[in-house]
Order: C-alpha cells, then sequence, then structure tokens
C-alpha cells in the first residue's frame, strides 16, 4: 500500500493504518530497536509502541516520508529504553561503542548548549551532512542514526571494515570542526 | 549523559538524508527477516467509540455559550477522586458476556505517555479545522476498565463516557449526547494506558473533544473473542483537549477560537 493511503488511514481512524504500516514497516522499526537495544523483546516492545505513537500523531502530522517518520519514533522509544535501563545499570546492547565515538565529536572540556534546542542543532549537522559525499553521509547515518555495527555497515556498502572506521572518524572529526566553527559549545 | 544531545539531534536529521542511507547501494541484505513473523500479530492500538441519542430534546443550552473554567475545575476537583462516579456496568457485562475479565480501574493514577513527535503550531490548527467537528461537552458519566487479553501479556484499556454537548465550537452536529469509548492496548506493566487528554477526564469535566464516527462492522479482536465496537457505541475519542471558553489548549499552544474556520 502506498505510504500517503496508509497516512490516510491513520487520518480517518482506520486501524488497518497499524496493520499496513507493520507490515511494511515493522522490519524496519524493529532493525532500529534492536540495533539500540540488543534484545528482542524489548525491541518488540517499541516496535508496538511506535504504533501507538504514530495513530496518536496523525493526526495532527501528515509525514511526507511514512518510513523516516515512524524510524524516528522508534528511535526515539528506543534510546529512552535503552537510557532508562542504563540509569538501572543494565546497559547492555551496541549503543556505548557508539555513544563514545559520538563523544569525539564534541568539542573538548565544554557541553552542549543546554538553551539549544535540539531542533537547532538538528538543522545544523543535518547541513554538515549535506555537504559530505554522498557515501560518507551515508556510512555516518547508518553508523549513528541506525545504529548499524561497523560489520554491517562494511557488508552493506561492500567497504572493508578499516575503511569503514576511517569513513566514520574523518566524519566525526569534520562534526566536530564544524560544531566549533557553528560556536556549539559542547 | 553530554552526548545525548548530539544523539536526539542526529535522530532528527532530515528525512531525506536518512532515507538516502536506508535506500543507498546495499550489497549484502541485513538478515533480521525471521523477526517478522513474530511482530506481526502485535498490533495493539485501537480506538473507538460511540456517539447515541439519548433523546433528551430540551437540554438547556449554557446561555453565554461558554463555560466557567474555574469553576468546572472546583467541580472536577472535588469528585475526580470518587471512583462512585464511575459507571462500569455496561462495557463491563459486555465484555464479561464474551467470557473476558473485565477490571475497573478507579483511578488512573499512572499513565504511560509516549514520546511523541513534535507537533508545530500550525499542524495543531490544522487538526483543528480539519476536524470533522470540534465540540465542548461535560463529562457525565466515566468508566474505565482493564482487560487481560487471553493467551497473550497484553492489556486492553478501555475509557467509555456519555457526554453531553455544551457547544460546538467548529463543524456541525446533531446530537446532544454522546456515548464515546477508546481502547489502548499495550504490553507496558501500566496501571492504565490510554491517549493524550483521556487520563484528565472526570465526571462533570467540561473539555472539547473531536470525534469520530464508528464503521457498523468494526470489530475489536481481544484473544479469539471479536467485540463489536458498533454494540459499545457510534463514536471514538479522536483527541480530548482543555477548553477554557475562548482558547483550545492543544499540546504546548493556547489556539484562540479566532483562528478557527467554521
Amino acid at each position: 500500500m502506498e505510504d500517503s493511503r496508509i497516512v490516510e488511514l491513520y487520518w480517518q481512524r482506520d486501524e488497518t493504518a497499524i496493520t499496513e504500516s507493520e507490515n511494511k514497516y515493522g522490519r524496519l522499526c524493529f532493525s532500529i530497536a534492536n540495533n539500540i537495544l540488543r534484545n528482542q523483546e524489548d525491541a518488540k516492545e517499541c516496535v508496538n509502541d511506535t504504533w501507538l505513537g504514530a495513530w496518536n500523531a496523525m493526526p495532527p502530522h501528515r509525514p511526507e516520508i511514512l518510513s523516516t517518520f515512524l524510524g524516528k519514533i522508534t528511535r526515539r522509544l528506543s534510546l529512552r529504553k535503552w537510557r532508562a535501563r542504563t540509569a538501572e545499570k543494565r546497559g547492555g546492547g551496541g549503543l556505548e561503542i557508539s555513544i563514545e565515538e559520538l563523544e569525539e565529536c564534541i568539542p573538548s572540556g565544554q557541553r552542549i548548549d543546554e538553551g539549544l534546542e535540539t531542533a537547532e542543532l538538528a538543522e545544523i549537522i543535518s547541513a554538515f551532512l549535506e555537504t559530505l559525499p554522498q557515501e560518507d553521509r551515508r556510512v555516518f547515518l547508518r553508523r549513528y542514526w541506525y545504529f548499524d555495527s561497523i560489520r554491517d555497515i562494511s557488508q552493506r556498502f561492500g567497504f572493508g571494515l578499516s575503511k569503514v572506521k576511517m569513513m566514520l572518524k574523518r566524519t566525526r572529526d569534520k562534526l566536530l570542526v564544524c560544531l566549533q566553527k557553528e560556536e556549539i559549545w559542547i | 549523559m553530554k552526548s545525548e544531545k548530539l544523539q536526539d539531534a542526529i535522530g532528527e536529521v532530515k528525512d531525506s538524508l536518512i532515507l538516502d542511507a536506508d535506500t543507498g547501494t546495499v550489497r549484502k541484505q541485513n538478515s533480521w527477516i525471521k523477526w517478522a513473523a513474530a511482530a506481526a500479530g502485535a498490533v495493539l492500538i485501537l480506538t473507538a467509540g460511540i456517539l447515541y441519542v439519548s433523546g433528551s430534546i430540551g437540554r438547556k443550552e449554557d446561555p453565554d455559550g461558554k463555560s466557567n473554567a474555574a469553576a468546572e475545575q472546583e467541580s472536577h476537583d472535588e469528585q475526580s477522586d470518587s471512583a462512585a462516579e464511575q459507571d462500569h456496568s455496561g462495557p463491563a457485562v459486555i465484555f464479561s458476556e464474551q467470557g473476558l475479565d473485565a477490571e475497573l480501574v478507579e483511578d488512573p493514577s499512572e499513565i504511560a505517555v509516549n514520546e511523541m513527535p513534535y507537533v508545530s503550531r500550525e499542524e495543531a490548527v490544522g487538526h483543528l479545522n480539519s476536524a470533522g467537528a470540534v465540540l465542548e461537552c461535560t463529562v457525565e458519566e466515566i468508566s474505565r476498565i482493564r482487560v487481560p487479553e487471553p493467551g497473550s501479556d497484553s492489556v486492553w484499556f478501555i475509557t467509555t463516557m456519555t457526554l453531553s454537548l455544551n457547544r460546538v465550537i467548529r463543524g456541525k452536529t446533531e446530537e446532544e449526547r454522546f456515548r464515546v469509548v477508546n481502547a489502548a492496548v499495550t504490553n507496558m506493566p501500566v496501571d492504565f494506558f490510554c491517549y493524550p487528554g483521556l487520563e484528565e477526564c472526570r465526571k462533570q469535566m467540561h473539555a472539547a473533544f473531536i470525534l469520530r464516527d464508528v464503521d457498523d462492522g468494526e470489530v475489536w479482536t481481544i484473544g479469539d473473542q471479536e467485540i463489536s465496537v458498533k454494540e459499545l457505541g457510534d463514536y471514538s475519542v479522536v483527541r480530548c483537549l482543555s477548553f477554557d471558553g475562548t482558547n483550545i489548549q492543544y499540546e504546548n499552544y493556547s489556539i484562540p477560537l479566532t483562528e478557527l474556520e467554521n
């Protein structure tokens, strides 16, 4: 079913929208959740809650790209669950490593300006990503948006492990410079 | 901790970039296909509702057409803790007749709230203007029940209410009393789970409601039982919003009636 039709079903409060979303994007959402949580039960729970989030969000939302809209909900829910789990010192999952990597992008000795809205920072990062070569951008997002493992990325794009690591390192360095230039004190 | 904001911001980058990263060159597919069958049956949200015409023809309208928010709140507070105000016999019986356990939830103090996507003010106004009708109603009766789904760890959380119309804020309706129902399902360990705004509903409370018709053939499948939603009523709640007579509170936005189309 076309995305626009699925969105229309949500607006009509037709529960078929949820079945169709699950059929079309359940796998995508599960992979995002499972990459973050590395626990199938928790991941399934986040995916199920994704449909609830979508149901509550449409209306008023009318997303242009349904897959990323649903993926964003899954990502938020999964991160929230992961953070709660970490707070309970039950961490686990593959997220710690990618978080450590991301911290390299944060200018040292400072922390992200609390007053800066996430949306503003997202705009800056989007603009930064648009300046990158397509391959670098894709690899960066696979790692830090989809939370793919280095191995999965190398298989997806047909690169060696070391090349993927090197691409990510270079991009993180560039992002650090970008944030410093934008005077995003982190 | 300090990287969380960066992590969140990356999560909100442009959709086109995210999509491109997902549809870009793939040499080898990831192998997360097996999960799909397991997750396929786990859809967990439904909403339905009921409106019925009570036949109360002579309902008096609020003389100035708007509510006294302070008085309503007082009334609301006085009554909110009373479980006795909840008339749960109707819906509970319907579920019992189907062999399902229905447990009354007297005080839904713990509500699971999902982290919702950001709603812009324009979207909120757009939703109000595109809704079939936005109605100010008083909650006459309210009932909350919890129905464990047999053979599953999911629980259905069902709210039913009888609403009386105070005022048509925008759009049209020919009805004056509505019985509505709303269902949410989750396997999270929560006391009660419902849609935004509904957790606040108490007897005698006034609020703005967006309702939708329930289709004739609409059913909830709970375990191996099918519950006809139409049997419960005719309308469901799409949104329940605070309303002070001149402004509707939609998430963080106070939207004056002057911004609504008629």
